[in-house]
């Protein structure tokens, strides 16, 4: 698209000075204190008051607002900002104008086009600019304003982009020459605010200059949505934007670390319009213009920004000492940086020459893994989500998605699982690959993806039209792309052909639709080799050569391919598998293949390969003997066997060890039938009971307790390993000095199924889950009253109290023991668990009971052992419990801010019952 | 379609006391392996290389304390005159339907359905009084004696392993019977059915259809559990012994679990007027269906 001339005017402004942008409209507005009148002056049909909302103004009050873009301009600043912060369908619904916005956007741009005219008739020397200003909306595309149903969306791309489409539209119309995406607090917010904005540019015929600016929303220096700047720059680098910049939340000072990453990253200019400071607890801001001009001079003196500006607090004052600030001063220098793709999730990827190679996660795809799709057909999403945790914690760097099954509907199951996944912090993190064979899928999927993912995959399947079509809406909405070596005709299966097929859609892709060859991943097709079909026996070295092609044709351009294709001759023997996978990928990296799906939990290194397999496995994988699969397939057998008997091996051996170890290892692996045949050796050797126990037995509990922590251990192993421990100290315990019993506990708990309960298992695998970390338990059962649990925490003098409870009324049980601790001056820590009892139930109703001490909620017995052991700290306890009480404070906070979810009242709730027809 | 409600062959409280291999066939294993934190669902939990082998460990150890175990199982159940007016289920004396003995209390969906799917409110699958056309409803409860028991004798030995493996069997057992009482109560007492697996639901009171612990104790009198079964309610309307379920049976072919979800404001005073409760009450025994405030 041709650039507007404003784009022109611009870049000949910005070459030499720092541009000036205006301030707060806001603050402005306020000092000329207007009433309802002045906000509704009889037009608008309103059932809500309209005072507070600004955007009214430019038709009621256009004197005002006139008054403040010429108060601006006076002070210096080359930029104003239209009075349109709120001005889209979505945030105005809530005053019922959602009808007026093209109306309020066209006389708001036509005020500060007045104001910008008139200022350059009184002085032609300098240009000034209109920026038309599009806020956020009051709605988040990314997260669920719901606690309880993370996959909820209150607003999606579409209806965002629809809103910001007709924004723009009346924007530009009125006259502005730059459109300002600001405060942004959801990086998929303003995918759909560029995608829109570019589309209106295209009716037009040309590309406006385009600013998006971040909020940030906490010391990490994110979104509230989560995304980094780095995550946030890779997302909105496709779309030819002009600049990149913060504004409002933070001060000055507090902004410029943040300014500063921008200033390294961003190939376009940087622009801050900072708060005047931190707001006061009336909300007021107190810093002056001095003050904040003052925290700016580093700004420019060391060359990072391109435009200037105020927000919250800041007034013409302020403008002006900003705007002799940077007079004479040199703007930033838009750097130069290598090539280099980026990927983000909420994190940033960056793939350059230099990086290592991607590994893309199979996990999450329903026609690679069974037990996935299991799980999505019984729509188990929550251990759906943990097969894709999974694949991050194994080393995944990108995740890829594919819900293509013929029995299920992909494109809600697509938006569902994604929107879930953006809830689960350590998945949303790293960029998706939203993979599917069906277009609607592969669109409706990029749309709720924050950050920039990859969309796997397009082809010439269809022809080059569709192929055209595809390519571009991907490049809108700001993904990277496989492409896939197929055609018209079909797969590519041999050198030739994908050579053929991928100069083809090259050259489509980058001379003619000017795509960066940096967005492109050419799936060249590995296919499967050892089929018995002489025919085959290539596939895998024409894969190799053809990476080695793409490198040197496709400079920029990624090669990808899904690794288990190749060993699938091989089914059902896993090892021979694996170590196919390395060979494959050791001569396929080499020749410039970046980034493959694997299983990323195996992966065996090259040279741990046993030599000669290796090489028989490189004979098939470079082809080079005509009898290789033959030869392969003699060993594949013995591979598979010697696998599983190194793994079978493993455990008698450990029988010859030591005393000590073998308790130790008896103890880890559950099996009580040695314990008495070892103890007299070990006793011999450590001399004192005591010993033994704080020696093996301790160490042994102490790795069930670390395995069981990190999910290696499961729960039978843990009640057998504690078995084996009670068993030891059985034959321990007449030979213990009471003394001594004592000094070997972490801590003694109380613990009881509370008042009417009668639950008792989960009580139970707590007791035990303790009993393995050392801590000493006073179980006093089910149905537990309140006073006999304090009698017990006190005559017991307990380190903690623990509550177990599975029913509603539980929860109240709960409270009251709380209520009668801080009645008898207890300080210990107080943990609850079981069903119904949840982290928001603890903020809002037991802490609150429990002022003195803390209380703890843990979802399952596992993650207890860790809690209690932070909270009893000596040294670092106190600052746990500080912790947790702020974590739960802001709990509260937030519950109160988000208020409840929205309800159908009841008679309307009749009206929508279920009916049963009868008749 | 429509559904008339078809008349139950007995509206006599029926008695069964199925022996351990009766209803064993019917334990749902999953729930047994997610009480012992695996993943998933059984057997497809056994084919997921990563747990597999505990796994059948696991079941190997079960199939076999299943096979000691000698479980006193109760159970009772009947179907009688019903329909509902408002959110509530009358149950009538008699099929005269002349004076209601007892009135189940529901409550009503009220979230935002984006599919526009219906509110629910279990009293929708019983005919309402006011159409004029008889309805019926089920009620049961099963509980599993010598559980207890088994584990205290187990635990006394310090094998915490079969304690924990018992008590889980036997809280299986209790969900299997009644599974099986459900079966049974719709071929034996409604005529629907051939005894296979049963037509319609059977929602627990304190489950997400109907959260409320205390509508219990009218399947308690109702059904006279205490004599018929030797079954208690705890004073927070647990039952003891803890191997046991409660619930109401519906027939209509269209009716399906859901969850109440959050109520509003509207609703939590009109329950509790209908239940004769403060507003301090109700919290207490809808909490986890409010918004917490
Ligand atoms: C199995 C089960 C049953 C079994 C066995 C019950 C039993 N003996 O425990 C049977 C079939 C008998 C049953 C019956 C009923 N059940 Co039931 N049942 C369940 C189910 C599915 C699993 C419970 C379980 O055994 N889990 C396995 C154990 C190991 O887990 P756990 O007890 O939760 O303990 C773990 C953690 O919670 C934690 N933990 C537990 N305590 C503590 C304490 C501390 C300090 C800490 C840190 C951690 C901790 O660590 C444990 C291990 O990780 C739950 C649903 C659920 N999601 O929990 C419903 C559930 C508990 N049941 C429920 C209901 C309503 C009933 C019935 C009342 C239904 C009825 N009308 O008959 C009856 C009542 C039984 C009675 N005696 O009173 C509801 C309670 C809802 C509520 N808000 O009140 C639940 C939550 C189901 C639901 N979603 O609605 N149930």
């Amino acid at each position: 698209m041709k650039k507007s001339e404003a784009w022109a005017a611009l870049e000949e402004a910005d070459s030499s000075r720092v541009l000036v942008l205006d301030g707060a409209m806001g603050t402005m507005i306020q000092r000329h204190g207007l009433t309802e009148a002045d906000y509704n002056d009889g037009r608008f049909e309103a059932s809500v008051p309209l005072k507070g909302n600004n955007e009214l103004l430019s038709l009621t009050r256009p004197d005002v607002i006139l008054s403040i873009h010429r108060a601006y301009l006076e002070a210096g600043a080359d930029i104003v900002e239209t009075n349109t912060f709120n001005a889209n369908r979505i945030s105005q619904r809530d005053y019922g104008q959602e009808g007026r916005v093209a109306e309020l956007n066209l006389a708001a741009a036509k005020l500060a086009r007045q104001a910008v005219d008139e200022a350059m008739a009184k002085d032609p020397s300098r240009r000034r600019f209109v920026a038309g200003s599009m806020g956020p909306t009051n709605q988040t595309a990314s997260m669920s304003p719901r606690v309880e149903d993370p996959g909820f969306r209150a607003v999606d791309f579409d209806a965002l982009e629809e809103a910001f489409r007709e924004q723009a539209r009346a924007l530009l119309e009125g006259g502005a020459d730059i459109l300002l995406v600001e405060t942004a607090f959801d990086a998929l917010n303003v995918k759909a605010a560029l995608c829109a904005i570019r589309s209106v540019c295209a009716e037009r015929g040309e590309l406006v200059p385009i600013m998006v600016s971040g909020t940030i929303s906490d010391a990490s220096g994110r979104l509230l949505t989560g995304p980094t700047l780095e995550a946030l720059y890779a997302s909105v680098r496709h779309a030819e934007i002009y600049g990149i910049g913060l504004n409002c939340a933070l001060g000055a000072s507090a902004m410029r670390p943040h300014v500063e990453t921008l200033a390294r990253i961003a190939e376009c200019r940087v622009s801050a319009h900072p708060n005047a400071g931190l707001p006061n607890q009336f909300g007021q801001y107190d810093q002056d213009a001095k003050g904040m001009r003052a925290e700016l001079e580093s700004f420019v003196d060391r060359r990072l920004v391109n435009v200037l500006g105020g927000c919250c607090g800041t007034d013409p004052t302020f403008i002006r000492e900003i705007a002799d600030l940077v007079r004479g001063r040199k703007p930033r220098e838009v750097p130069k940086l290598p090539e280099r793709t980026l990927l983000a999730g909420t994190d940033v990827l960056e793939i350059s020459e230099r990086s290592n190679f991607v590994n893309v996660g199979e996990r999450t795809n329903v026609s690679g893994s069974a037990k996935f799709r299991k799980l999505i057909e019984q729509e188990n999403y929550a251990e759906a989500l943990g097969i894709a945790a999974l694949q991050v914690e194994n080393g995944a760097r990108v995740i890829d998605v594919n819900l293509d099954d013929g029995l299920i509907d992909s494109v809600a199951v697509m938006r569902k699982f994604l929107n879930l996944l953006a809830s689960e912090p350590s998945v949303a993190a790293v960029p998706w690959m939203i993979d599917s064979s069906r277009w609607e899928v592969l669109e409706a999927g990029v749309k709720c993806v924050q950050g920039k993912p990859i969309v796997n995959s397009i082809s010439l399947k269809e022809g080059e039209e569709v192929f055209r079509k595809r390519a571009l809406r991907l490049r809108e909405l700001g993904c990277a792309m496989v492409v896939m070596a197929f055609d018209e005709k079909g797969q590519a299966t041999t050198y030739d052909r994908r050579v053929e097929i991928i100069s083809r859609q090259w050259k489509i892709l980058t001379e003619e639709l000017g795509i960066p060859g940096t967005e492109l991943f050419f799936d060249a097709n590995i296919l499967t080799v050892a089929t018995g079909m002489p025919e085959h026996d290539r596939y895998a070295l024409d894969f190799i050569e053809t990476a080695r092609w793409i490198k040197a044709n496709c400079p920029g351009a990624h090669v990808v391919g899904g690794v288990s294709n190749v060993s699938f001759a091989f089914r059902g023997n896993n090892p021979l598998r694996e170590a196919m996978h390395s060979v494959f990928l050791y001569h396929a990296i080499a020749a410039g293949m970046d980034c493959g799906i694997v299983n990323a939990g195996q992966l065996r290194p090259y040279d741990q390969i046993e030599p000669e397999l290796r090489e028989r496995l490189e004979d098939v994988v470079l082809c080079r003997r005509p009898d290789a699969a033959e030869r392969l397939v003699e060993i594949a057998e013995s591979v598979k066997n010697s696998a599983q008997a190194e793994s079978a091996a493993a455990s008698p051996e450990w029988r010859t060890k030591g005393a000590c170890e073998r308790l130790a290892t008896s103890l880890v692996m559950g099996v009580d039938r040695y314990v008495a045949e070892d103890m007299p050796e070990v006793l011999a050797e450590l001399k004192t009971p005591l010993a033994v126990i704080e020696g093996p037995l301790m160490e042994g509990m102490n790795r069930v307790g670390e395995l069981f922590g990190a999910g290696k251990m499961f729960l039978p192993q843990v009640v057998k390993s504690a078995r084996v421990m009670k068993a030891a100290v059985e034959i321990l315990n007449p030979l213990l000095a009471e003394s001594a019993k004592k000094s070997v506990s972490a801590g003694k708990i109380v613990l009881a199924t509370v008042k009417g309960d009668v639950h008792d298992i989960g009580k139970n695998i707590v007791s035990v889950v303790l009993a393995c970390n050392g801590y000493e338990v006073v179980d006093l059962g089910v149905m537990t009253p309140p006073e006999r649990i304090l009698e017990a925490a006190v005559a017991e003098k307990a380190d903690a109290v623990a509550l177990s409870g599975l029913i509603t009324p539980s929860l109240d049980e709960m409270r009251v023991v709380a209520e009668r601790m801080e009645e008898a001056g207890l300080k210990i820590p107080l943990l609850v668990g079981g069903a119904t009892t949840s982290k928001l139930h603890t903020a809002l109703r037991l802490a609150p009971a429990y002022p003195s001490g803390v209380v703890a909620q843990t979802a399952d017995a596992s993650r207890m052992p860790g809690v209690l052991k932070s909270l009893l700290h000596p040294v670092t306890g106190e600052a746990a419990r500080r912790a947790l009480l702020e974590e739960q404070a802001a709990a509260r906070e937030k519950r109160s801010a988000n208020g409840p979810a929205a309800k159908v009242p009841l008679d309307e709730a009749r009206r929508r019952k279920f009916e049963g027809e009868w008749n | 379609m429509s559904s008339r409600p078809s008349a139950p062959k007995s509206s006599e409280t029926a008695l069964w006391r199925p022996s351990r291999d009766e209803v064993s066939g019917l334990v749902e294993w999953s729930a047994f392996f997610a009480a012992w934190g695996f993943r998933g669902h059984w057997p497809a939990i056994a084919d997921d290389p990563e747990q597999r082998d505990e796994a059948l460990k696991l079941f190997r150890d079960a199939q076999d304390e299943l096979a000691r175990l000698e479980p006193d199982i109760r159970c009772v159940a009947a179907v009688l005159p019903a329909n509902a007016v408002g959110e509530d289920v009358e149950i009538y004396a008699s099929e005269a339907r002349d004076e209601a003995r007892e009135r189940f209390c529901f409550l009503r969906m009220q979230r935002v359905r984006a599919d526009g799917g219906p509110l629910y409110s279990l009293s929708d699958f019983v005919a309402p009084k006011s159409s004029g056309i008889p309805d019926w409803i089920g009620l049961f409860e099963v509980s599993v004696f010598g559980g207890t028991e088994a584990a205290a004798e187990a635990r006394s030995r310090g094998d915490e392993y079969s304690a924990l493996l018992r008590q889980l069997l036997f809280d299986r057992l209790a969900e299997a019977a009644a599974e099986w009482t459900h079966r049974k109560t719709m071929s034996d007492l409604w005529g629907i059915g051939d005894g296979g697996p049963a037509v319609g639901i059977r929602p627990a009171p304190g489950y997400p259809a109907c959260p409320d612990h205390t509508e219990k104790a009218k399947i308690w009198s109702l059904l006279e559990v205490e004599r018929n079964v030797g079954a208690k309610l705890t004073e927070n309307y647990a039952i003891s012994p803890v191997s046991s379920v409660c619930g109401l049976m519906f027939a209509h072919p269209k009716s399906t679990y859901f969850g109440i979800g959050k109520i509003g404001r509207d609703q939590l005073a009109d329950y509790a007027s209908r239940k004769g409760w403060t507003l301090d009450e109700a919290r207490r025994w809808l909490a986890p269906s409010l918004d917490e405030e």
